[in-house]
């Protein structure tokens, strides 16, 4: 069967995580940034992925389920986070929960 | 049993730890201050064992020794021991800790199970901190002993607790930091020396160190000792943390913990680094002196009768360092005396002042005054203190200062006379502050309205000052079998010194000595001629019998020197 | 009382001794812990007996010492403690000295035990008195009979407590508290010089045993130059005027010498029995017991026996001076002691021992009989003590005038009494003892005593005159009454005894039956000052003098000088108080009111310590705290690091500003840069 290059997983990675990146820098909503990180890790996800099958080994699939294994507890832990931010403040907007500063 | 009966040390220094966890566990209130009381009289009482155990006679510099591998690979070893000083100072320490408990009950008056956890964890701390023969295991007790320290403080302490908490951990925590470069670097020469690298303290004491390097070393370890004791300058945490800490964390700081300073510079910064001890003596000499006067003096500024209980103990432990630094028998015996006399003593005022404090809710000395009035006991019982604390004949006080002075002024300091001298005037100085807050506090009329229906000490509370009161008089009346403990492992130390340096150390030899010929006592004569003489100072003196005399069955013996022991 | 029976009394007394501290101190006990429940009657019975009790030991053995086969008993207790190499043992001695000594402290403390149960009688604080009083005694047997130098101090400081706590017996008053406490505190000042007395003759001989310390006095060379120890360097006798002099001052704070006298006029705050036992009789005199204990050391040192001479001359001048214008009957009393007791250092430091103890004996006396009549007056006059309230005593308190009169009598050194043998023989040997080293000191201690003598007669006569004589010129309404046979009997009891104690005096063949009873225990002393003066002989050049004369005819013109002196006292006195010159006085007063003021507020001494050393030590101590302690090390150095640590701490937390998706971009942008200058 005729195998898609390793340049072109690779450059969907890259332009995945870009967007997801892009999510987390500059939208305020904390679901949309958290939704941002979750393209970059799946970013990873699929480069690791790739380089796997290119390289033929399996640590590689390995390491993506430690990511998705990660990707899970953070979406629980995150998202747990969130639900005590909306009711105790009322907001999802990350630039009025910025307590953890001075 | 047997196992236990054979790690007795390690029993006692960590049974109060186990108790912390199940007093935690314990439901609040009756249950878990009983456990915690009754824990650490049951301390106290094995660590009567360890007198038991001890034998004050044996030459081996440390006894009870436990010696077993724990990271072995980085040379940390599980390795304990006590000679007599650290035994007495287990001993003044699991002896307050009941006393701290129970008094405890009603001078902390929330959280009191976690108060308890806190003093267990302490108490294991101190304990350990006594026993450690392995310089990480003794860093480890060291750091430990901040932490519920800091939690006295912090949590039970008055309005303004958190700050003296914080600069009470802080200051001593940058001291430490220095001794823990100080030790590592140790560590490493340890290994450049020897096969391999230990944190051992037979190792550290086996080290051959440059001179230089030696003056580096040493003022780490002894900047974190100077902290403890404190010594001036280092000592402005100590009021801070006295004015705040509830009265139990008062006792404990006063009885145990600054002692640990001055245990160190025993154990640790003297025998670490005798070249570097000599070359900085006059200056630890003079500091410990000023330490005195300015203490002294410092008090008969105060207002706040903790605040000028604190600074006498920067006096009374000025004292302690000066005694030591004499590094003549006399000298050091005094000043680990002195260590136990300002535990009991200071500790016990402490104590009182926790009481008053229940009662009336004030520090300010110009609340008071009046009180004997009202409160007659309660003033008997801290004049009883007072005096022990001004170093009255008899009580407890006097001894250890007693020797302190004598042994300095007899030592081979450089100008140890002037030292001495000088250190004396607080002798006076401490009789001027410690009387004038006693009429401050108790004397003249009754100005506060609401001092006229103080209570009188309690039952409970006779019970916690009276085993102080008792040992005052019992440790200044008799203090061989306490001193007896100590004595030979001092006499060791201060060989060790001397040995380093004959010109600087040792004991004295008088400048125009008791020789047999001069001691010949007189005959001494009645009228009718009768020669009975005191023979042997040692013995009980015997009278002799004329006629035997005459008869020439009896001569009358020279006085020899008596043998000490 | 298995111990009486013993064949050998000494055997016997061995183990007594000890019971002449601990009865006293049961008694203190039992008073001060239960007192307050056993009853007016329980606690006298306690006190009173606890101190006869010890009084009958101590005359068993003043008996034996005196009469038995032994001139010196010691128990040995137990071994307190060790100072280094040099043991320490609480060891009770007694010999002719101290024996002497006891039976005083022992028979006036009874005395004046039974005084003070009527005496006290209207005070609710009564059992603690007594606990107090109890203590004293205690604490004043160990320091008598202390074998070394150490128990001495014990009980040195234990007097000095039981005279703090009863200066400040009626703690309630500001004023008697600070009494207490400025007692206290001075003399904490001489015990300072007593402890480096103390540490000096450790590190010079190695032992504080009086009996070793004399049997090493035997041998010793002052010009020796010592090589061992921490004296080397110095010569011995240099080192033994330092330990001499450093001791003296000891004595200074304790018997209340220049410059440390100030406590006890204000001592006289606490009950008058207090005053007449401790602040007059016993307590007061243990620094010239001391120096007595220590005579063959003084002995060895010229210098530190003219400074005790010369300090003791001058403190009794000075004293007598201050006496002059006072009107408390008390502080006349007190500036008396003050001046008599320098009449004591005075003979210590000329050498003559034994007449510094008779006098001290006699002393106790009259001067213990003259305190209990100013209480008796007191306690008939409501607590007044202004003398020109009172006059015409006589005639309402017969046996109070009687006794004060025999004392005073005596105090003054008119003939046939004690005080006129026991001052003289001071004054003789105070001019008769040559002294090699210092010429002028004979002279001068001889000219100020034969002063302070005239100046004694002068001040007691005229308290006597404006109490017990002329006319009452206030409180006229009061009638004053006697008091009962408790406080009459001990009265006669004294005056008894100030006269009887003359026979001990009397000039009879080779001198006064006093001066041989004690030669024993000074002989060691004598024996060194005539060492001593032979080797200043040989290095001045100069023959060995004599040694001084005292038989009756070499006393005669001294005691007529001395009766004379006396006379003109009592001849001033009775002119200005009560003959044609009464109104003489009050022109002094006015004709001259700066030296009246002098006089009347004792020089400003007080208010010069005041000036010069306390309110430079609190001023001091203020300072030091405020700007030293509290600014310049914990605000500037301690919290001035944490702040210094706070404002490095601010310039970095700007990097902090909680936004995390700025700190993103910050990583963002840093790992592109970190790329591109690895890879590009």
């Amino acid at each position: 069967m005729g195998s898609v290059p390793l340049a072109h997983y690779l450059a969907l990675g890259s332009a995945l995580f870009a967007v997801g990146f892009a999510a987390l820098l500059v939208r305020r909503n904390a679901l949309v940034v958290f939704m941002g990180v979750e393209l970059m890790l799946n970013a990873a996800n699929m480069t690791f992925l790739a380089f796997s099958r290119a390289h033929q080994t399996m640590s590689g699939q390995a390491a993506a389920f430690f990511v998705i294994a990660v990707a899970a507890a953070e979406a629980a832990v995150g998202l747990a986070i969130m639900i005590a931010l909306v009711r105790n403040r009322n907001t999802l907007n990350v630039d009025e929960v910025d307590t953890l500063k001075y | 049993m047997g196992a236990a009966f054979q790690n007795l040390l390690s029993v006692v220094t960590f049974l109060p730890l186990v108790a912390a966890f199940v007093v935690l566990l314990a439901p609040e209130g009756r249950v878990s201050r009983g456990i915690a009381f009754w824990t650490s009289v049951a301390v106290f009482l094995l660590s009567l064992g360890l007198l038991w155990q001890f034998d004050p006679s044996s030459n081996a510099q440390f006894q009870l020794e436990v010696n077993v591998p724990w990271f072995e690979s980085a040379g940390i070893g599980y390795h304990i021991g006590i000679d007599g000083v650290s035994l007495l100072l287990i001993l003044l320490t699991t002896f307050l800790m009941p006393i701290v408990i129970a008094s405890a009950t009603t001078t902390i008056e929330h959280r009191q199970k976690e108060f308890a956890v806190a003093a267990l964890v302490l108490e294991t701390a101190m304990l350990g901190a006594f026993i450690a023969l392995d310089m990480v295991l003794f860093y480890v007790f060291w750091e430990l002993m901040l932490v519920p320290m800091f939690l006295i403080i912090g949590v039970w302490g008055s309005e303004n607790r958190v700050y003296a908490a914080v600069k009470f951990f802080l200051y001593t925590m940058v001291g430490s930091l220095l001794m823990l470069v100080a030790i590592l670097y140790m560590y490493w020469l340890t290994g450049e020396q020897g096969e391999a690298r230990s944190f051992d303290y037979y190792a550290f004491l086996a080290l051959e160190i440059a001179p230089q390097v030696q003056a580096w070393l040493f003022a780490g370890f002894a900047l974190a000792f100077a902290v403890k004791v404190p010594m001036f300058p280092l000592h402005t945490w100590l009021p801070d943390a006295h004015v705040q800490a509830p009265a139990p964390g008062s006792v404990i700081l006063a009885g145990v913990l600054l002692k640990m300073g001055t245990y160190g510079f025993y154990r640790f910064a003297f025998p670490f680094f005798p070249e570097a001890t000599f070359e900085y003596r006059t200056l630890l000499v003079a500091l410990s002196v000023i330490g005195i006067v300015y203490g002294s003096l410092m008090c008969l500024a105060q207002r706040d009768m903790k605040k000028l209980i604190a600074y006498s103990s920067v006096a009374h432990l000025g004292f302690v360092m000066l005694g030591l630094l004499a590094f003549t028998t006399a000298g050091v015996t005094g000043a680990v005396y002195q260590m136990l006399n300002h535990g009991v003593a200071t500790g016990a005022l402490f104590l009182l002042v926790g009481m008053l404090y229940e009662r009336r809710h004030s520090r300010e000395i110009a609340d008071y005054g009046g009180l004997a009035k009202v409160v007659p006991a309660f003033a008997a019982i801290w004049l009883v203190v007072t005096l022990a604390s001004i170093g009255l004949p008899g009580t407890n006080g006097f001894v250890g200062e007693f020797l302190i002075l004598s042994g300095s002024f007899v030592s081979k300091i450089p100008g140890g006379k002037v030292w001495a001298g000088a250190a004396a005037t607080g002798v006076i100085l401490g009789a001027v502050y410690m009387l004038w807050l006693y009429q401050r506090m108790w004397q003249g009329k009754v100005v506060h309205e609401e001092n006229r229906s103080l209570r009188d000490l309690t039952f409970r509370e006779w019970g916690i000052v009276g085993p102080l009161v008792a040992l005052i008089f019992v440790m200044g009346l008799f203090p061989s079998p306490f001193l007896g403990i100590a004595r030979p492992s001092i006499e060791r130390w201060v060989a060790q010194l001397e040995k380093a340096n004959p010109a600087l150390a040792g004991d004295p030899v008088p400048s125009n000595p008791v020789g047999e010929r001069a001691l010949r006592v007189e005959a001494v004569t009645g009228p009718r001629g009768a020669v009975p003489a005191v023979a042997d100072p040692d013995s009980k003196p015997r009278a002799i019998d004329p006629q035997q005399l005459q008869q020439g069955k009896v001569r009358i013996t020279d006085v020899v020197r008596p043998q000490v022991r | 009382m298995e111990w009486l029976s013993a064949m050998n009394p000494a055997e016997g007394l061995q183990d007594a001794l000890r019971w002449i501290v601990l009865f006293p101190l049961f008694g203190a006990a039992v008073n001060g812990l239960l007192g307050k429940r056993l009853g007016r009657a329980n606690v006298h019975l306690v006190a009173c007996g606890a101190v006869f009790a010890s009084f009958v030991i101590s005359a068993i053995a003043l008996y034996t010492v005196s009469f038995g086969d032994v001139s010196r008993i010691t128990d040995q207790w137990w071994r307190w403690f060790s100072i280094g190499n040099v043991p320490v043992e609480m060891s009770l001695t007694i010999d002719r000295l101290s024996a002497v000594m006891m039976c005083v402290v022992t028979g006036v403390g009874f005395l004046i035990h039974i005084f003070s149960t009527e005496y006290m009688s209207h005070d609710e604080g009564y059992w603690r008195y007594f606990a107090y009083l109890n203590l004293f005694v205690a604490a004043m047997s160990l320091l008598v009979l202390g074998s070394n130098l150490l128990v001495m101090f014990v009980g040195w400081e234990g007097v000095g407590l039981a005279s703090y706590l009863l200066i400040g017996f009626w703690y309630t008053d500001d004023a008697k508290a600070f009494a207490g406490r400025k007692a206290f505190v001075v003399n904490r000042v001489g015990d300072f010089g007593f402890l480096l007395g103390i540490f000096t003759l450790v590190g010079l001989f190695g032992t504080i045993e009086f009996e070793q310390l004399k049997a090493l006095s035997a041998s010793i060379t002052p010009d020796t130059v010592l090589e061992a120890g921490i004296f080397s360097g110095w010569t011995l006798g240099a080192a033994i005027t330092m330990a001499c002099l450093f001791l003296f001052l000891g004595a200074t704070g304790k018997s209340a010498q220049l410059p440390l006298y100030v406590w006890l006029p204000d001592a006289m705050a606490g009950p008058t029995p207090v005053s007449a036992l401790i602040h007059a009789a016993t307590m007061v005199t243990a620094g010239v017991y001391m120096v007595a204990r220590l005579s063959f050391l003084y002995a060895w040192s010229p210098t530190a026996m003219a400074t005790v001479a010369v300090v003791g001359a001058l403190t009794a001048i000075f004293a007598a001076l201050m006496a002059y214008a006072q009107n408390d009957i008390k502080k006349v009393l007190a500036y008396s002691t003050v001046s008599q007791l320098g009449f004591m250092f005075i003979g210590v430091g000329v050498g003559a021992w034994w007449a510094a103890i008779y006098h001290l004996v006699t002393h106790a006396f009259f001067k213990a009989c003259l305190f209990l009549g100013s209480g008796s007056v007191m306690h008939a006059m409501r607590d007044e003590t202004d003398i020109r309230l009172f006059g015409g005593l006589r005639k309402e308190m017969w046996h109070t005038w009687a006794t004060f009169g025999i004392s005073t009598i005596a105090i003054t050194g008119v003939l046939p009494l004690s005080g006129f043998f026991s001052k003289d023989a001071i004054l003789h040997g105070a001019h008769a003892n040559p002294n090699l080293f210092f010429p002028w000191v004979p002279t001068f201690t001889y000219a100020i005593g034969l002063v302070a003598a005239l100046s004694t007669s002068f001040y007691m006569w005229r308290m006597f005159n404006l109490t017990f004589h002329g006319e009452r010129r206030g409180m006229l309404e009061h009638r004053a009454h006697e008091g009962g046979n408790a406080m009459v009997g001990p009265l006669w009891v004294l005056a008894g005894l100030a006269v009887g104690s003359l026979v001990w005096g009397l000039p009879l063949s080779g001198g006064a039956r006093f001066e041989n009873f004690l030669k024993p225990v000074f002989r060691a002393a004598d024996e060194n000052i005539a060492r001593m003066t032979a080797l200043g002989a040989q290095k001045l050049g100069v023959p060995v003098p004599p040694p001084p004369a005292h038989d009756f005819a070499a006393m005669l013109p001294g005691y007529l000088i001395a009766l004379v002196v006396a006379l003109i006292g009592f001849g001033i006195a009775w002119y200005l108080y009560l003959g044609p010159g009464k109104d003489i006085p009050a022109k002094i007063a006015q004709g001259a009111p700066a030296l009246y003021r002098a006089f009347a507020n004792k020089f400003y001494v007080d208010e010069f310590y005041q000036a010069v050393i306390v309110a430079p030590l609190s001023a001091t101590a203020r300072f030091l705290w405020r700007v030293v302690d509290a600014f310049a090390i914990d605000k500037l150095v301690v919290n001035g690091s944490a702040v210094l640590t706070g404002w490095i701490a601010q310039l970095f937390r700007y990097f902090q500003d909680g936004n995390v998706q700025r700190y993103a971009v910050v990583m963002a942008v840093s790992a592109v840069v970190i790329l591109w200058i690895f890879l590009g």
